[in-house]
């Protein structure tokens, strides 16, 4: 069923919204591409070809917006989010970040206070990555157009060897760098007023410091170890995994047991029915890795605080070309879906 | 004496079952000559004689054919006579396949089982033994044309005593594929956990009953997978078996030698005799007798328990020594997925659950689960049509297109239909596993290359993310057409009562839960349906479910949905009613109301008595699909008084359509629980619902000029809720159907589907049209 109007779930990061972008953006825009990753490729960003310079370096550009309600959650704000989500998607391109804009869009009547406590924020995680804030832009619009604040970012990086998510390759290990689902089930919690008894702070980090050591690690061959990275954001792992696994032409088999949660995370989701694959993160990267140097990768993150959970979750197979499976603790095989926006109930 | 002469033409199942022997014998009795022979997918009579003679011989064909025979059409016509002096069968010409109908496969017959208990037959102590009447045939075959040589029978080279019967056109052997005996055929053993061979042959039957009796635990091989048994007498077995199972409380299946032996615990009276001892020996569930000489945890918290006799000779011979024995005989499967059937992979992954193995050495080419039937209404419903009428086609009463149906999720078949004929596969299980969802695609490519149907149209359920779904758009394309869930229960039912092309029903659809024509979830469905359309016009309340299929798992969370408006929040709490994770998960479902966070709204039934069996204390927490409707069930059998509940009926929402009010039903229960006990109000739940459901039916189809009224679903497996809407639409003078060949769950579903993509009108566009 096709819509003539814009729903939420065009937004929402599930099918519908793949089908808008494939639809509308994809088709109308005819020139996409300024370097070896355009925007048909759907990355986390594209590259940019440095034409006069003698050099293999691309640069890489990306974008992204936040809204947010409410903007200000425990532990940290939206302004956490908007630098860290642009920092992480340049990172796992594997590109170095440069620089960032920021541009703020506020509705009259937001507090001056909360502002300069959201500015505040972005300054800090801008700074814990090293990336300067170098340019933006300020807007306001009336009460009855917006109740909140968005704020947009975009990134500027460098790299020599980008990192895509189509990079899998049957053998490669699956690794993930900490528990997955704070963040969404956190915020949930905080929003909607759920007692979960827990702590459960909202994982929103810059992952840049994290990952640049394992970006230089090399094979005795000289290729990259690191085959294929991507942020699970909206969508969480379920949707991550799916776009690398169609992308790269490959399968992937997760092994249940070995994904981290925080035990926090899997009572809520077992309480409120929600697949906690599905959850969204902001400070998490999946990793592909070449067989064998999985222990090299995780021995480098698990130095890093960000990095003190990582995992070796899967690997990618042969079989199931595009699909993602996840066997439990049993032996029991599931296909891991693509996130549907609300999720359907299936069990008749 | 006036001489005739005519030319019959039969197809169906008319080869290797003794068609042709028993022709012969047929026409030499009415003093008839001419011939039988084969041509491929048919079979060429030609009788000639007196006129009375001919007639008789023509009455007389279907009704004395051989039991295995089936015959989809018998062609005659009068040809000019030509004198021939004898009957012969006509010895079939090389090049000439025998590609008819593959025979379901069949209970041991009383001819070879009396050889197999006979010490001076061939056949003495051989669980083998088979002949044209009996045996195993689908799940033997694996691939086409139907010779020995594509079945599992090819490890088997006939002896020449066996070879002989086998090309002997008067031998009740001949030309049953299947043919074996002591010297040329599979073999049988017991062994251990490891594999080592304890005995073989007889003895090893022996021991393994002895073993059974014991207390031990066995997995027997049989004709379509896996059997894991234990003596049903003993509760020690039995509940042991649970433990390693990790199954407290789902019914076992058990064999009793006969039905002298089943009389003694079950009651067989009505229909269900007739189904538990015919040859296609299905799971009968039965009522347990007064009796009840069984341990109690064989079908805990149920009236009723699923009856099977022996089928094979293994089964058969198992009881020689104890004829009085009763074995549990489940399937050897996690629920959902598939049923083991090979022999490495049960020492596989049965270990920890059996002690010993009885095994043979004839490979299984199709899995084949039981059949299980039920007796609704007085009529006999299939819980899963499987073993004994897989692949035994349904006729359609109009001709489609080739089509293929590949189901919904759970229970799920595949089907196939061309023509007049429709293939519903076996049972293949919740193909939400990826086990169980490979094999459904090798179901379907082997119902496929069996029927030698190459579908033009493939149908699927409208559900987005079923497995069978995205299957169905990998193999069928753009053009895969998407049917919604209760539709397809419809078109299931209509095809199954033979309505012809421009009938109109009023459907009545009721189960769990489908993906509905509008995006929301529906299970409680009245329909004006034909074959080419249909309109939602009633239906229950949406409740919401919270948590989503968690609260399909979780009875006591759809009792806070249906009652979350009416009762305040001390109240609710107080509710008797018990969540997996404690109080939190009662406040957080709560929670859940008010914020609405993953909570779905659905009209779906079964949820509707999943929480009236939590709040009426009978089933407080789920261990299989479907308990808290089946426990419910059966606790209303038990009901002493009738007690009325409110049937309210409203306009629902933006489409102004009537809608039963399941809230004030479930609100009626729980004010009067005080009052009355549970098993009253269990009857009342079921009563009220069904009377609800048929009022509104009866009013919309008086409206609407309609005349039939149809029931599908799983609920319709629900005694009391069916006999009571079809007891009052008959009352009214509607006439009311059933579901005769095609089971009310969702193995029906593909049957649907295939009718859908065969009566495609518009190939452009991927659904039938629906109003919702
Ligand atoms: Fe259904
Ligand atoms: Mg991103
Ligand atoms: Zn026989
Ligand atoms: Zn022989």
């Amino acid at each position: 069923m096709k819509s003539n109007t814009i729903s939420l779930e065009h937004g929402a990061g599930g099918e519908v919204m793949q089908a808008l972008i494939g639809d509308i953006i994809l088709k109308n825009f005819r020139n996409k591409s300024a370097g070896s990753i355009g925007l048909d490729s759907l990355d986390d960003g594209s590259t940019v070809r440095l034409e006069n310079f003698n050099s293999s370096s691309e640069l890489v550009l990306t974008t992204d917006s936040h809204v947010i309600t409410p903007a200000f959650f425990p532990d940290t704000n939206i302004g956490r989010l908007a630098v860290a989500g642009t920092i992480n998607d340049l990172t796992v391109m594997g590109a170095k970040p440069l620089a960032l804009t920021c541009a703020v869009i506020m509705p009259e009547g937001f507090p001056v206070h909360d502002f300069e406590e959201i500015i505040k924020t972005m300054d800090q995680t801008a700074a814990e990555a090293g990336v300067p804030i170098i340019t933006g832009d300020t807007k306001t619009v009336e009460k009855t157009a917006l109740d909140s604040i968005i704020l947009n970012t975009a990134g500027l990086g460098i790299t020599d060897s980008p990192v895509r998510d189509s990079g899998l390759k049957p053998g490669d290990r699956i690794i993930v760098t900490g528990t997955i689902g704070d963040h969404g089930i956190s915020l949930m919690a905080h929003r909607e007023g759920f007692d979960f008894d827990t702590d459960l702070v909202s994982d929103s980090a810059p992952l840049w410091k994290l990952i640049e050591p394992v970006l230089k690690l090399r094979t005795p061959q000289g290729e990259p170890v690191i085959t294929a990275m991507k942020d699970p954001t909206r969508g969480g792992l379920a949707n991550a995994l799916n776009e690398m696994a169609e992308k790269s032409g490959a399968g992937i088999l997760l092994e249940e047991s070995l994904i981290p949660y925080k035990p926090a995370v899997t009572a809520a989701c077992e309480m409120l029915g929600l697949d906690p694959l599905e959850v969204a993160n902001e400070g998490k990267a999946i990793i592909g890795v070449k067989a064998g140097f999985e222990e090299d990768v995780l021995s480098i993150l698990r130095q890093h605080p960000y990095g003190k959970d990582a995992a070796l979750i899967g690997e990618v197979t042969d079989e199931n070309k595009g699909e993602v499976i996840l066997r439990n603790r049993f032996g029991g095989m599931r296909y891991v879906d693509v996130p549907a926006g609300d999720p359907i109930p299936r069990v008749c | 004496m006036q001489n005739e002469s005519r030319l019959l033409h039969i197809t169906g199942i008319v080869q290797g079952v003794g068609f042709r022997p028993f022709i012969y014998q047929l026409a030499k009795a009415n003093g008839l000559s001419g011939y039988v022979k084969n041509l491929g997918n048919y079979v060429e009579i030609l009788i000639e004689g007196d006129r009375e003679c001919l007639d008789n011989f023509l009455k007389e064909l279907p009704e004395k054919k051989p039991p295995l025979a089936k015959i989809t059409e018998l062609r005659t016509k009068n040809v000019p006579f030509s004198g021939y002096s004898g009957f012969i069968i006509v010895p079939s010409e090389s090049g000439v396949f025998e590609n008819s109908i593959i025979p379901p496969d069949t209970a041991i017959c009383e001819q070879c089982r009396s050889e197999i208990f006979d010490p001076s037959s061939r056949y003495y102590h051989y669980p083998f033994t088979v002949c044209t009447n009996c045996g195993p045939r689908y799940t033997t075959v694996r691939t086409l044309p139907y010779d020995r040589e594509n079945t599992t029978m090819a490890d088997f080279p006939l002896c020449p005593e066996c070879e002989k019967e086998y090309t002997d056109p008067l031998n009740r052997r001949y030309h049953a594929q299947p043919v074996c005996c002591p010297k040329c055929g599979p073999e049988i053993w017991l062994s251990d956990r490891e594999g080592n061979v304890l005995s073989r042959g007889y003895e090893a039957i022996t021991s393994a009953s002895d073993l059974l009796q014991e207390g031990s635990i066995l997995a027997v091989k049989g004709f379509g997978g896996f059997h894991i048994a234990c003596n049903a007498r003993q509760e020690e077995p039995v509940n042991e078996l649970r433990r390693r199972l990790k199954r407290p409380e789902q019914p076992f299946a058990v064999m009793a030698k006969n039905a002298g032996v089943a009389e003694s615990f079950a009651d067989l009276e009505g229909a269900g005799r007739e189904y538990l001892t015919s040859h296609r020996r299905p799971i009968t569930v039965l009522p347990r007798s007064e009796e009840f000489n069984l341990a109690d945890s064989v079908s805990p918290g149920l009236h009723n328990i699923g009856v099977m006799l022996p089928y094979t000779g293994t089964q058969n011979l198992l009881f020689d020594r104890v004829p009085d024995a009763v074995y549990v005989m489940t399937s050897a499967n996690l629920p959902g997925r598939p049923m083991v059937v090979d022999n490495r992979e049960a020492l596989e992954k049965l270990k920890g659950i059996v002690d010993f193995y009885l095994l043979h050495n004839r490979v299984i080419a199709n899995r084949n689960d039981d059949t299980v039937i039920r007796i609704v209404n007085g009529q006999a419903a299939f819980i899963r049509r499987s073993r004994g009428y897989v692949p035994e086609p349904v006729e359609l009463p109009f001709e489609i297109e080739a089509s293929i149906g590949v189901g919904a999720e759970m229970n799920s078949t595949v089907t196939v239909a061309k023509g007049k004929l429709a293939y519903i596969s076996q049972y293949i299980g919740n193909t939400s596993h990826v086990e169980t969802y490979r094999y459904h695609s090798e179901v379907v490519r082997h119902l496929i290359r069996l029927t030698g149907i190459e579908p033009l149209h493939w149908s699927c359920d409208l559900h987005p993310s079923f497995n069978t779904t995205r299957f169905a758009l990998k193999m069928g394309g753009e053009n895969t057409l998407k049917i919604q869930h209760h539709y397809a229960h419809m078109l299931a039912l209509m095809a199954d009562n033979s309505l012809p092309l421009g009938s109109r029903i009023l459907g009545i659809a009721l189960d769990g839960v489908g993906y509905g024509g509008d995006g929301t979830i529906w299970g409680g469905e009245l329909f004006e349906s034909s074959y080419f359309g249909y309109e939602r016009i009633g239906h229950l309340l949406p409740q919401p479910m919270p948590g989503g299929d968690l609260a399909s798992r979780v009875p006591s969370r759809m009792v806070l949905g249906i009652l979350f408006e009416k009762l305040g929040r001390p109240e609710l709490e107080k509710l008797p009613l018990v969540f997996p994770q404690g109080d939190r998960e009662l406040s957080t479902v709560l929670k859940q109301l008010e914020t609405g966070i993953n909570v779905v709204q659905s009209s779906s039934t079964g949820r509707v008595l999943d929480a009236a069996s939590a709040l009426l204390e009978i089933c407080k927490i789920r261990t299989y699909d479907g308990e808290p409707a089946m426990k419910l069930e059966s606790a209303a059998k038990k009901s002493t008084h009738v007690v009325d509940l409110p049937i309210v009926f409203k306009k629902y929402g933006g489409s102004g359509v009537p809608v039963l009010d399941t809230t004030e039903l479930l609100l009626g229960a729980y004010e009067l629980s005080g009052k009355y006990s549970p098993e009253n109000l269990a009857f009342a739940v079921e009563e009220s619902l069904a009377k609800g459901i048929s009022e509104l039916s009866l009013s919309l189809a008086a409206k609407r000029g309609l005349e039939k009224i149809g029931l599908s679903g799983g609920v319709a497996y629900n005694d009391h809720i069916t006999s009571c809407i079809a007891g009052t639409v008959a009352e009214a003078g509607f006439e009311f159907l059933a579901h005769r060949q095609a089971p009310c769950g969702d193995g029906c579903i593909s049957f649907g589907q295939a009718i859908a993509g065969g009566l495609r009108t518009d190939p452009e566009s991927n659904q039938v049209p629906g109003r919702v």
